[in-house]
């Protein structure tokens, strides 16, 4: 008979490997833009999975978007390995060539580029970016819109 | 305020993303309570977010799983139940090697707790040394009975002898 503990075990072992199956490749994929090597980013992706069980019900939540949740939780746990971001700053000269591995990137222009991966990769608010590139929050917001423009064009 | 002109200034991108201060966060909920086109739009910025890890998707290593398997199993492992004795150990139960400084009670929850084996033989010690004590009461009272009896009848003999 199994006991109420091992039933959880069980119960948290079976989400997590389903959120495994679906979203480890995506995770995988974006910790690697992070970090740019692979077995940093497996190591983090196996921090991440094991930090999982104890927020599954923040993932769970009613008409939220599990990826996007997942993606919140993992940004919080690499706010704590900041030897993940020891170079998170964008510079203009990098972005040339940070296409990473997706097409969509290629397709931004270089402020587009810095925008958003300086707010997708490295969790800076608009205000940071805003004194950083000594631009208006407006003028960061709009070019963050036009860059999600771009990636639903494709 | 148009809400049209809200959802095109970049905010509903912002907090997608994370980048959106507290204050932004409270009054864009507020609005995606109140307007339901806000709604569908944070909606379709969540797929395009999803779209945009799909594009960047990389498989990680084989066998990565089994390693996130093992280790949650590490963590949630039960720990061990109190011993009387470590196997090998010779002044009983060494908390150093055991690695653990507290008793086992099984969950808060549960009502029942859980003890090593080596207890059945003092369990079995106390019920065998019970049963002792016990006959020995009742040895010792039918003997005391006993004994009383015997000194009254040699009282009433006496007192007869004595009336004689």
């Amino acid at each position: 008979m199994k006991t109420e503990k091992q039933i959880s075990i069980n119960l948290h072992q079976y989400n997590v490997h389903e959120l495994y199956d679906k979203y480890s490749g995506m995770l995988f994929g974006y910790i690697y833009e992070i970090v740019r090597d692979n077995e940093i980013a497996e190591q983090h992706l196996l921090n991440i999975y094991n930090y999982i069980p104890d927020h599954l019900n923040e993932l769970d939540g009613e008409g939220a978007n599990t990826w996007c949740q997942l993606l919140q939780l993992a940004k919080k746990y690499l706010e704590f390995s900041k030897s993940a971001l020891y170079n998170n700053q964008l510079y203009r000269a990098d972005l040339n060539e940070y296409d990473g591995h997706n097409r969509l990137l290629s397709l931004m222009t270089i402020e587009q580029k810095q925008v958003f991966c300086n707010v997708y990769y490295y969790g800076k608010t608009t205000a940071e970016l805003s004194k950083e590139l000594n631009r208006s929050e407006e003028l960061i917001r709009v070019t963050l819109k036009e860059a999600f423009i771009i990636i639903k064009k494709g | 305020m148009d809400i049209q002109e809200y959802i095109e200034s970049g905010i509903l991108e912002t907090y997608v993303l994370g980048a959106a201060s507290e204050a932004e966060v409270r009054e864009l909920l507020y609005f995606k309570e109140k307007y339901p086109q806000v709604e569908i739009a944070l909606q379709e910025l969540e797929n395009d977010m999803e779209l945009i890890a799909e594009q960047m998707a990389v498989a990680p290593p084989p066998g990565t799983w089994g390693r996130i398997e093992a280790s949650i199993n590490e963590l949630t492992t039960v720990p061990e139940p109190l011993r009387l004795k470590e196997p090998g150990g010779q002044n009983g139960y060494n908390f150093k090697t055991a690695n653990r400084d507290y008793i086992e009670v099984a969950d808060a929850q549960s009502t029942h707790m859980t003890i090593h084996k080596s207890w059945k033989w003092v369990f079995a010690a106390v019920f065998v040394l019970g049963k002792i004590f016990l006959a020995c009461a009742i040895y010792f009272y039918l003997e005391n009975r006993q004994a009383q009896q015997q000194i009254q009848e040699l009282k009433t003999e006496l007192r007869q002898n004595h009336l004689r």
